[in-house]
């Protein structure tokens, strides 16, 4: 029978087996020798998390990268601050936290880096909260559409057609102004 | 000790034993969303948080639905409470110094808790017993639909819900499950198992979440990216993954006592040994052992403990939980002797199978 390959003395009992980077390491060991590597494995195994951890970190350096180049941030203090809340984007760059959520719209474009290094994606995809902004959007979009066909209704001079626009635009007015504090109370 | 009722009921999902209660101890679902008009918390100064706080929990309590919440204002509970909340995963490590002016309303059944000012103005989360991911996630949307009649969230078409930190954006959804292998801790296969992850949009963390070490062979499981991708695309490919590390962590056990029995053998009752004789235990070593007992438990060598029992104990012997209890043992006993003192007499009633 084998010796074991730790102490040399005993029989070898007990195969145990480790995968590291693709790799296939085999040991075969006696009783007491298995016992003490196998059951708590302590030093193996914390040099597991480590690696883990470090893997981990690694990944994590590519989203949440802490220095960056001076001309980098030299780039970053031309871009205009947040109008509603005042966040300065080398301000963001060294938390990554924003001020407000207004700061989406004030730094869109050079957000579009980050969002695609945290998330790989730019745009969200799914559904928003109901009487949100998307319905608000899309309904001020339709005044504005029927304020046009009014002006030109009236250009035509046909004010059958004009007065029925009015009356629709009072109307989708009145709706999303009730929409409006409906979301806000 | 707080007289808060919600203490009663905190753990409430360990008295469940679910089908993967063996490999997951627990799943959750959490969301992140901020008011309208509001600038985001970690900008904003102690009169705006205020201001956030008083707001959200006067709708709260006006809500029908929120109504039976039970409102808790983390800077007036003792640091002992809010570690314990944190140890029965009710709120976040970040929440527990118990900063000014941040608040959390827990359900009457201890499975949901709305966390005010935290990173975000308002984050909900929803516990759920084992591999549960879908549930905790179905009972979250329903939070969100009522919590969303009484604010207004701040969300944009392009970058769906507006959050503090860009990596939350989009849904603002973070759904993990908190899986324990120690089957392929034992051979080395963690590693190697849980290294795709990423290429799923997915990460791994440890015990208490980011940053913190895979103490006990736990691994936390979760969803990475939250923008571009739906709020089912994230479960779906979340719940599909884990469900393949479970069954990795099957075989892997499978495995242990087929081709290493004694080695496996002499792990579990070497751990049983010490968890029923020590003086002296403090949490880590106390993680370690039980992970061990997980196996012994795989091949039926207790009569009367199950991996809900154990699932429990893993909690039971957290540093707070262990102090809220410390009226019914001595007082004097140091943390570490009370924690081995619990241990023993739960390992004293275990029968062992012949």
């Amino acid at each position: 029978m084998k010796k074991c390959e730790r102490c040399g003395k005993d029989d070898a009992v007990v195969k145990l087996t480790r995968i590291e980077n693709g790799q296939v390491f085999s040991v075969v060991l006696c009783q007491s020798c298995a016992a003490e590597q196998s059951p708590i494995q302590k030093k193996i195994y914390q040099k597991q998390s480590t690696s883990i951890d470090s893997l981990l970190k690694e990944l994590l350096k590519g989203q949440h990268a802490a220095v960056i180049s001076e001309a980098e941030a030299a780039e970053h203090f031309d871009i205009a601050p947040c109008p509603k809340c005042g966040l300065e984007f080398a301000s963001y760059k060294s938390t990554y936290m924003l001020g407000c959520p207004e700061c989406y719209i004030a730094f869109a474009e050079h957000l579009e880096d980050d969002l695609k290094k945290m998330h790989h994606a730019t745009r969200h995809v799914g559904s928003g909260p109901p009487g949100s902004s998307e319905d608000l959007v899309r309904e001020q979009r339709r005044i504005e559409e029927l304020r046009e066909e009014l002006k030109t209704a009236v250009e035509m001079e046909d004010y059958e057609h004009a007065a029925r626009l009015r009356d629709e635009i009072e109307r989708t007015e009145h709706q999303l102004k009730g929409q409006k504090t409906e979301g806000k109370t | 000790m707080s007289d808060y009722r919600t203490f009663d009921v905190t753990d409430r999902w360990l008295d469940e034993d679910r089908a993967e209660s063996y490999a997951v101890l627990t799943s959750r679902a959490r969301f992140a969303r901020n008011l309208e008009g509001f600038p985001f918390v970690p900008h904003s100064g102690p009169d705006v948080l205020e201001r956030v706080d008083d707001y959200v929990s006067e709708r709260l309590r006006q809500s029908d639905y929120f109504g039976s919440y039970e409102r808790i204002e983390l800077a007036h509970l003792s640091e002992t409470d809010r570690a314990y909340l944190k140890e029965s995963r009710l709120i976040p490590k970040e929440m527990e110094r118990g900063a000014p002016h941040s608040t959390v309303f827990l359900s009457p059944d201890g499975m949901a808790s709305i966390l005010i000012n935290e990173e975000d103005h308002i984050r909900a989360q929803i516990l759920a017993p084992g591999l549960d991911v879908e549930g905790a996630v179905s009972a979250l949307g329903e939070i969100d639909d009522e919590l969303s009649k009484t604010v207004a969230y701040a969300w944009s078409e392009k970058f769906g819900y507006l959050t503090a930190c860009p990596t939350n954006l989009g849904t603002g959804l973070r759904a993990s499950a908190m899986l324990h292998l120690p089957g392929l801790t034992l051979l080395q296969e963690v590693d190697q198992s849980l290294r795709g992850l990423t290429h799923y949009g997915l990460t791994v963390r440890g015990f208490e979440g980011e940053n913190s070490d895979f103490l006990g062979d736990f691994f936390q499981i979760s969803n990475e990216a939250t923008l571009g991708k739906s709020v089912d695309e994230i479960v779906e490919t979340l719940v599909s993954v884990i469900k393949r590390i479970v069954e990795r962590e099957e075989e892997a056990r499978a495995n242990l006592f087929a081709h290493h029995a004694s080695a496996a053998d002499d792990a579990v009752w070497r751990s049983y040994a010490v968890l029923r004789y020590a003086r002296k235990m403090d949490t880590n070593e106390a993680l370690r052992l039980l992970s061990r007992l997980r196996l012994g438990i795989e091949r039926d060598y207790f009569q009367n403990f199950t991996h809900k029992d154990l699932n429990r104990l893993v909690i039971e012997v957290q540093p707070a939980h262990l102090e809220r209890k410390r009226d019914e043992w001595e007082k004097n006993a140091t943390r570490d002797e009370a924690r081995a003192r619990h241990l023993r007499s739960r390992m004293q009633g275990i029968v062992l199978s012949a």
